[in-house]
């Protein structure tokens, strides 16, 4: 067995707003489909009322609570330059292709050593910056124009109601890859030390890690671990 | 040249219906709804409309990323046997 060390690598704030993300977006994808596939299945209660109503309030509420919530993050992001975590690197990009592909089966260390100043591999680095920087810009803006789309189309800005099946088709489709994202991600977090060091650092903010003489930190800036 | 005088009644309901005779959002809002036959593409009614190859593809992703994944996991069990 390899030997270890507890890191602690997450922050409060980052728990936090790691796990109400988490359940905002299966809460929105959750009741997003329901009004996407489900609708010719409700049918109307007495009052008048179906349960589509009731998901697409649903829907808005938590969409709301994300858009400040990423506001929060934003904030946290910038006033602690924890931004620069997500800067794409090219350093150990191969090395952590090779690593997935090969490496994992045959027991190699990875590649990338975790710490708080460099939290992620240059594949995290580009998956999440695309997540903050397209997908979820893109989400959170298409379902903006969708929900204020009678205001919008009032003030004369779309010829036709047809611009509203492109901002449908455009909010389902980030909506796809968001989760599709989501199902790797859970799949990735098991490649850690152990099949949940990963998730248990989420929750507690402290990770064991392996020690290896060979690992360097992703950030040339940080100290190389010294040998002994 | 003068417009002529024209009269109109209203009905005392101002038209609006009973409340059991309400119109709810999926007698629209459905493919087999009020609106099925008012012609597409400038009208999209969500509900009633959709992007059916931008589903299938949406849904493949996520099914082969799911795939994906437990190929990878049963890949790495199965090696982890092995030195």
């Amino acid at each position: 067995m390899a030997k270890t060390e507890r890191v602690y690598i997450y922050t409060v704030f980052e728990r936090f707003w790691h796990w109400t993300q988490a359940i905002l977006v299966i809460g929105l994808a959750w009741t997003g489909f329901m009004i996407h596939f489900g609708r010719d299945t409700f049918e109307a209660n007495p009052a008048g009322q179906s349960a589509y109503v009731a998901y697409r309030e649903l829907h808005q509420n938590m969409a709301w609570a994300f858009v400040v919530l990423i506001a929060f993050a934003i904030f946290w992001h910038f006033v602690t330059g924890e931004w620069k975590q997500y800067l794409p690197t090219r350093k150990y990009l191969v090395g952590m292709v090779r690593f997935y592909t090969v490496g994992i089966f045959r027991h190699e260390p990875h590649p990338v050593k975790k710490s708080q100043i460099s939290k992620l591999n240059p594949l995290q680095r580009i998956a999440y910056l695309g997540l903050k920087i397209l997908v979820i810009p893109v989400l959170v803006t298409s379902g903006f124009l969708y929900f204020f789309y009678n205001d919008i189309a009032t003030g004369g800005l779309f010829a036709n109601n047809a611009m509203l099946g492109t901002i449908v088709a455009v909010h389902t489709f980030a909506a796809y890859l968001l989760i599709a994202f989501m199902f790797g991600h859970i799949y990735l977090t098991t490649t850690g030390h152990t099949p949940t060091s990963n998730i248990k650092a989420m929750v507690t903010g402290w990770e064991e890690i392996e020690v290896d003489d060979d690992e360097t930190p992703v950030d040339a800036a940080t100290p190389a671990p010294t040998a002994t | 040249m003068t417009s002529s005088q024209t009269e109109m009644y209203w009905p005392l309901a101002h038209m609006v219906s009973r409340t059991e005779d309400a119109v709810t959002c999926v007698e629209c809002h459905s493919s087999d709804g009020r609106l099925k036959d008012m012609p597409g593409p400038k009208l999209f009614i969500p509900g009633r409309d959709s992007h059916d190859l931008l589903d299938t593809i949406g849904l493949a992703l996520i099914a082969l990323t799911i795939l994906g994944a437990l190929a990878h996991g049963v890949l790495r069990i199965i090696f982890s046997g092995r030195a």
